[in-house]
């Protein structure tokens, strides 16, 4: 699709066209449910998220300034939809203290550099990152996919730097694991 | 942003970075519901749901005369599921409602309540001592204090305490300052519900420091603030005097505690088998929770699992709201498409020639006896003919003792009494043929 084509569809949402929004919700829906699938346990979790996200990208188009990538501002929605969503419904979100862990860390990065050559299926990757607890998730897709830095992450979810260090390092090894595992043996 | 990543880190990004889950257009089916009236095509979201229904009614319907036995179960309703996001709610349910009753069936009509997400606690603390952070400081240095011990003090008396309000703590006078009480409007809440903060004082020659305990900060003098992790929170205040930077904090431990909410959830099954009601089972799945209140269709139900007929065609909301222990709420809403009328599966012709076929009337549904019912065949407004025996159908005989008119219509009524001894009005009509 050309910028031309995607600028035209925008002013068609814009307009109310039910042709147009259907349009944008074809070229958005893979991509952003795989970013869904990321902050989320199920299939059907991220399929809500993606639903009240959409609904969110179909109420702000007025405020897409045209300036910047459009994927990325609605990937934007997409990942605060998440986030939201899941500190209102988590209960179990709940993040490891940094006190027991900074030391840990550093041996963490070590053990990870080793094992840097694995390769698996994007499908596996997301059921793997799936499996992680709702914290580890979050801190990992924040700093992995989002560019977040330490420092930012704290800002946005109220938890101290070295919190957020020391959950991204246990996230990686827990991931490492699930995908070892589960899927190591299947790739050959 | 200067930031660099791990090798493990970066494949992890790049596996998933252009990665697209496959297109689903049932759930663009499921936006536009959501999308409602916005949109202006000819086919808006409720018309386009209205068509998919009819498109999956047509499916099967129009043979039952022809062949009755392998239609049947293409008779009954089909179900098709629609999620309905929360600001859509009251919009499809006015058109279920709508829809319902344009079917001229349904005669009653639920009050529907107005939905609440999050119920917060009523005040349950009103007579507990009020917390009083004791804090004793008569220097006027620019220190920052630390926040006093915290003990149990008398409610303070000469503060006005409204019915709502109450007064949990009290930054204590310093020279010429005078004390400041600290209020909250409820003590106990639920998780995303929104606690308010309140002084004893609008003077704004301080700069106040609200920290809510859960990370999160703010600088007005009254903020409310929403918990959204169940726990008990440490609430302190710190004000400083903007002419002499005197800082005065008050620390009060467990001064909010944030109740769990239970989370709503369901689906369902159909039940019965030919000739019976279509009856719908619905499943509670929810958790946490110790109180269901269904809204399902145009009835209602306390019950925990509850078995409802939904006869009419259209798309009924079915509503569960779920409290806890601690009367949190939570709410799940769906709507159950249904593809036609369930008429009893009543035969839309009869031919009552005596050749042993389609001779009478009766609706199938009827047949077995199993129920009590009362069926009127009615010419216009003139009853023509009534039972309440399954083995005495209407043989086209008028009360003259004259047949029936060929190619004429006539309409049916039935009363059924249900399982649970409600009465259920059913109609229709059907031709005499040849």
């Amino acid at each position: 699709m050309t910028e031309d084509q995607l600028r035209e569809l925008i002013k068609g949402c814009i307009k109310g066209s039910r042709k147009s929004q259907e349009g944008i919700y074809k070229l958005l829906y893979g991509k952003m449910l795989t970013v869904c699938m990321r902050y989320t346990n199920n299939a059907d979790q991220a399929q809500d998220i993606l639903q009240e996200g959409m609904l969110k990208v179909f109420g702000n188009l007025t405020k897409y300034s045209f300036e910047g990538s459009f994927e990325g501002w609605v990937r934007r929605i997409m990942v605060n939809t998440a986030i939201d969503s899941i500190r209102k419904k988590k209960n179990d979100f709940v993040l490891l203290g940094e006190d027991q862990s900074i030391e840990d860390y550093t041996e963490l990065v070590e053990e990870e550099e080793e094992e840097a050559e694995l390769s698996f299926k994007p499908s596996q990757v997301l059921e793997a990152m799936q499996k992680l607890t709702p914290a580890y998730q979050m801190i990992f897709n924040l700093y992995v996919f989002e560019n977040y830095t330490h420092v930012e992450i704290a800002e946005k979810i109220g938890i101290s730097v070295g919190t957020s260090k020391s959950n991204l390092a246990k996230a990686k090894r827990n991931l490492r694991k699930i995908l070892i595992n589960d899927f190591k043996d299947h790739n050959g | 942003m200067g930031k660099k990543l791990t090798p493990f880190e970066e494949s992890i990004k790049q596996s998933l970075e252009n990665h697209e889950m496959p297109y689903d257009s049932a759930r663009w089916q499921q936006m536009q519901v959501q999308l409602g009236g916005a949109g202006n095509s000819a086919v808006t979201g409720w018309s386009a749901a209205a068509i998919f229904i009819g498109v999956l009614a047509l499916g099967g319907s129009a043979w039952y005369f022809l062949n009755p036995d392998s239609s049947v179960l293409a008779q009954r309703a089909e179900l098709t599921e629609f999620a309905i996001q929360k600001g859509e709610f009251s919009a499809i349910r006015t058109k279920a409602e709508h829809f319902v009753k344009g079917e001229g069936i349904v005669d009653t009509t639920i009050q529907f309540e107005e939905v609440i997400d999050h119920a917060v606690q009523p005040d349950v603390v009103e007579t507990s001592p009020a917390l009083i952070a004791s804090q004793d400081n008569s220097s006027t240095g620019a220190d920052e204090l630390s926040s006093g011990e915290v003990e149990n003090g008398a409610v303070i008396e000469s503060v006005t305490i409204t019915s709502k309000n109450h007064v949990v703590a009290e930054i204590p006078a310093v020279g010429d300052k005078p004390a400041i009480s600290i209020f909250v409007d409820t003590r106990e809440a639920c998780v995303g519900s929104s606690v308010e903060f309140n002084l004893s004082t609008d003077d704004n020659t301080g700069v106040y420091l609200w920290n809510f305990g859960d990370g999160n900060f703010s600088n007005d003098i009254n903020p409310s603030h929403t918990f959204n992790t169940p726990g008990t929170y440490e609430i302190t205040l710190s004000v400083t005097s903007k002419d002499d930077g005197v800082i005065r904090t008050s620390s009060i431990e467990s001064m909010i505690v944030i109740n769990p909410e239970p989370d709503a959830n369901f689906d369902w099954t159909i039940v019965g088998n030919e000739g019976e009601f279509p009856e719908i089972q619905f499943n509670n799945r929810s958790q946490r929770a110790t109180k269901s209140e269904w809204i399902l269709g145009e009835t209602a139900s306390t019950e925990i699992n509850p078995l409802n007929v939904i006869q009419s065609k259209g798309l009924h909301v079915i509503e569960l709201t779920v409290t806890n222990e601690f009367g949190c709420t939570d709410r799940k809403a769906r709507a159950i498409a249904i593809n036609e009328d369930y008429a009893l599966m009543a035969p839309q012709k009869i031919s009552p020639n005596g050749d042993g076929i389609f001779d009478s009337f009766m609706p199938r549904a009827l047949m077995d006896g199993s129920m009590d019912f009362e069926l009127t065949i009615l010419d216009g407004e003139n009853k023509i003919y009534t039972t309440t025996q399954a083995t005495a159908p209407w043989t086209g005989t008028l009360p003259d003792g004259t047949m029936a008119e060929l190619n004429k219509e006539y309409m049916w009524i039935a009363i059924v009494k249900d399982r649970n001894g409600f009465e259920k009005y059913y109609s229709g009509s059907f031709e005499i043929t040849p």
